[in-house]
């Protein structure tokens, strides 16, 4: 069942017995640290990991460090607005899914570059402080130099300017996880572009906020330091801190026998009523122009749903009736480009009407779609 | 003894914030509820820890009148970027919620009030977190299980007590009310790994072999049906399909079958294939298809259901600029990123349905990041080759396409199978035939016109040296 690959690291192969999961497996470990580590690049299946082991791992009398990595994504906190807090339309001309955590706080982007770290304890032992001293002991004890601090915000700096790293957390019942990212070497130039809405100024909401700042990686200051010999590191001082000494397991999160129902849970963080319906609710408003016409555009949005949505456009542009069966064919459909474009395809072809107004229709729902 | 005097709720209230209508259907709803006649107690938001005395409350997982068993989760609290899940200490029904969303709620404070089942033994601190099992007064020791494994144990006469629980803390979960069950009846259940009986003879100088795992005949999974109906809302792309067919459904269709020899087509493309992928274009048939007719939708069905985007001025493109443009629509199509111009404008519409034996599920299977980079584009070509007229299927087969308003003709081509046929010299040889079955609007269009164009659409496909030649 465990491959040893050397004194420190190991890997949780194909379940022999059915009734061994990965929860009684660390039960017969008896270790009180474990260090675990993901073997997919899946940003899903990885909050799916952790949200398994928040919920099914013992962890009174335990501590468990995971670390992970994921391929290009940005991930949203769980009260966030994404048309706030991302550029939605460039990150899907790039490819760049969406997903939103379970825990709070602000967005980032991820990449092959940049170090997640998930810090699984009782709610007795939640010390952040002391987690994000181990990260940052762990850097030093790598390139004494370095100068890498954390804040009261829970940020680390580097250079006392730079946001490496950023912090949040989930509180459950009886145990909770602190997790936080560590910029190593992530491309920059499509986090800050992703990263910057295109619609924050029309929208209205209560969701938090992202609070920018400026970042740097790792490697900037010093191109010897790559991923894996600052994770190598961040484990050994993980073992150091709390005096445990656990080697690095590699645990396959799409693994539904070692963990069962993980397979549910990383299908229903997937969900679009996860994703996009969990958005505290929100309104647009803001003026287009069509054709150098003036329009408002009114929407209030409700777990991703258009509840209501006005448009006031000039009588002489297109005529009221068409205008009223334009909106209500928008209204009560998800707050998305693609089922916008195609009910308002119905709608249009549902109704005869002249090539000129199927043109103000068209550039109308480009207009509205834009926002989306 | 309670610290505080409970909050004085009779189960039978008038219900301030709703209508009088509601009253009666609130009443039937809860009628489990209005049982509920123990203590209301307040419920009072807990220390989260790091000396937070404030956090907001984002989301509400409880209405007032509400049942919620032990354990429960009441509401979501953010603080300082940690997500707090506050979860029910009582079974019993929610009585009132303190704070509305986005409001801030102070540590110490009541949260809501819970209108418990029975008289509770001991103190209701309102703290969440768990004693660890060993500092329970043992007197006293009260067996932790949620409600519904309670009920079980009682169903089956088992007292609790005698249950070893291996839950969080001891306690006791539905596995181990089923292995005290079965060490009752001796019955052997799924998943249960025999033990092997201790070795009698160890010359162990190398160390044990690892236990082969004997595994219990698996238990055939029973599907149980509960015989319910589920009704769904329709969402936004079933409801754009319900407008278009009823609208459609309104036209008087006719239908036209016909049979296309491709065997000089097949030929062709399979000596163009190579040259269009070269240019980075993936040349199917369909490019050769939209070619020979005029402004053409495509049914190309999506992870989201049954879309059809247009290829405009097909009489201006070539056969090459066709599939450049085809491929661009599976693209968006694939990404939900078509938008209403290509959604809306075409003449008429061709249906591929079923020409290759793929995975009819492909299209819906969800992606992770990683594999959106491995999509191949013999992925893709699945994506425009199934059809789903699922709802709308007329007669059990596909020979009566139905015409998408505002268009006036369609087509529906089927497989490309490999047939004998007779040539001119009476001999048989090997052809390459498809079916193809066109409906047309009868207000619009007469027999004669639509067999003039399936003839002529035909003679391009059966001699594509034709379409080089007279098709601009």
């Amino acid at each position: 069942m465990i491959l040893r690959l050397s004194n420190r690291a190991c890997v949780l192969s194909g379940s022999a017995r059915l009734k061994s999961t990965l929860s009684t497996y660390f039960d017969e470990m008896g270790k009180a640290g474990i260090i675990l580590k993901s073997a997919s690049a899946g940003i899903f299946e990885n909050l799916a990991l952790e949200d398994w082991i928040h919920d099914h791992v013992d962890l009174q009398n335990r501590s468990i460090l995971l670390l992970w990595r994921n391929s290009p994504v940005v991930v949203i906190g769980r009260h966030q607005n994404p048309w706030q807090e991302c550029n939605l339309p460039l990150m899907r001309r790039l490819g760049i899914p969406l997903a939103r955590r379970r825990s709070g706080g602000g967005t980032v982007f991820h990449d092959f570059g940049n170090i997640n770290m998930t810090f699984f304890t009782s709610k007795k032992k939640y010390d952040r402080h002391r987690n994000l001293k181990v990260v940052t002991s762990a850097l030093k004890a790598l390139r004494p130099d370095l100068d890498v601090t954390a804040t009261d915000r829970f940020d680390i700096l580097l250079n006392g300017h730079h946001k490496i790293s950023g912090t949040a957390a989930k509180l459950g019942r009886t145990s909770a996880y602190h997790h936080c990212t560590l910029l190593c070497s992530v491309d920059r130039s499509i986090l800050s572009s992703v990263l910057k809405s295109n619609t924050s100024e029309v929208i209205r909401s209560n969701a938090t906020l992202s609070v920018p700042s400026p970042v740097k990686n790792l490697s900037d200051v010093d191109p010897t330091l790559d991923a894996d010999t600052i994770m190598e590191a961040i484990a050994s001082q993980f073992n150091n801190e709390f005096g445990f000494d656990s080697p690095v397991i590699t645990v396959d999160p799409a693994h539904e026998a070692l963990m069962p129902g993980i397979h549910k849970m990383t299908n229903d963080i997937q969900m679009w009523e996860w994703i996009y319906g969990k958005t505290p609710k929100f309104s647009v408003c803001t003026s287009l122009v069509v054709d150098d016409v003036n329009i408002k555009l009114d929407m209030d949005i409700k777990s991703g749903t258009v509840e209501k949505c006005v448009v006031e456009i000039p009588e002489d542009w297109l005529p009221p009736e068409t205008v009223n069966e334009f909106t209500s064919a928008l209204n009560g459909s998800k707050y998305c480009p693609n089922e916008a474009a195609v009910l308002v395809a119905a709608f249009m072809r549902t109704r005869s009407m002249s090539a000129d107004v199927a043109g103000k229709i068209h550039r109308l729902c480009e207009g509205v779609l834009s926002v989306m | 003894m309670l610290e505080r005097s409970p909050v004085f709720i009779i189960s039978v209230r008038v219900l301030g914030n709703h209508g009088g209508d509601d009253i009666s259907a609130e009443l039937s709803e809860n009628a489990e509820a209005s049982v509920a006649s123990g203590p209301v107690l307040q419920f009072k938001l807990s220390d989260i820890g790091e000396g937070i005395m404030e956090v907001t409350v984002k989301e509400w997982y409880v209405k007032e009148g509400d049942r919620v068993s032990q354990f429960d989760s009441i509401c979501e609290v953010q603080s300082d970027k940690a997500s707090v899940t506050i979860t029910s200490r009582y079974d019993g029904v929610i009585r009132k919620l303190y704070y509305d969303v986005d409001a801030v709620a102070h540590v110490g404070s009541p949260l809501v009030d819970i209108e418990t089942d029975k008289a509770l033994e001991g103190d209701p601190e309102e703290d969440v977190v768990e004693t660890p099992a060993i500092s329970y007064n043992q007197s006293h020791k009260k067996n932790q299980a949620t409600p519904a494994v309670r009920r079980l144990a009682m169903e089956n006469n088992i007292k609790l007590s005698e249950v070893v629980g291996t839950g969080k803390d001891g306690r006791i979960l539905k596995e181990d009310i089923i292995s005290f069950l079965a060490k009752q009846t001796g019955a052997i259940l799924p998943y249960e790994v025999q033990k092997i009986p201790t070795p009698v003879i160890s010359t162990a100088e190398t160390p044990p072999k690892e236990e082969t795992p004997i595994m219990a005949p698996l238990a055939i999974p029973r599907h149980i049906f509960s015989g319910k109906d589920r009704t769904e809302p329709l969402n936004g792309f079933q409801k754009a399909m319900v407008k278009t067919m009823s609208a459609a459904l309104k036209i008087p269709h006719f239908g036209y079958c016909d049979e296309v020899d491709l065997t000089q087509l097949v030929r062709l493309r399979s000596e163009l294939k190579d040259m269009a992928e070269s240019r980075g274009v993936k040349l199917s048939y369909m490019p050769f298809f939209i070619k020979a007719s005029h402004n053409i939708g495509l049914a190309m069905d999506t992870p989201q259901g049954l879309l059809v985007p247009n290829v405009k001025s097909v009489q201006a493109l070539s056969v090459f600029d066709i599939a450049v443009e085809l491929n661009r629509l599976q693209t968006l199509g694939s990404a939900g990123q078509l938008g209403t111009a290509d959604l809306t404008g075409g003449t008429f519409t061709l249906s591929n349905i079923g020409s290759f034996p793929k995975n009819p599920h492909l299209p819906y299977l969800r992606r992770t990041a990683e594999q959106e980079t491995r999509t191949t584009s013999k992925e893709q070509e699945t994506l425009t080759h199934v059809v789903v007229w699922n709802n709308m299927r007329i007669g059990g087969t596909y020979a009566k396409p139905v015409i998408l308003p505002p268009e006036v003709a369609i087509g529906a081509l089927g497989k490309i199978q490999v047939l004998p046929r007779f040539n001119s010299r009476d001999e048989i040889v090997k052809a390459y035939i498809m079916n193809v079955s066109w409906s047309a609007d009868h207000r619009v269009v007469d027999g004669a016109t639509m067999s003039r164009f399936s003839n002529l659409w035909r003679s391009y496909l059966e001699n594509p040296a034709a379409m080089v030649l007279e098709l601009k």
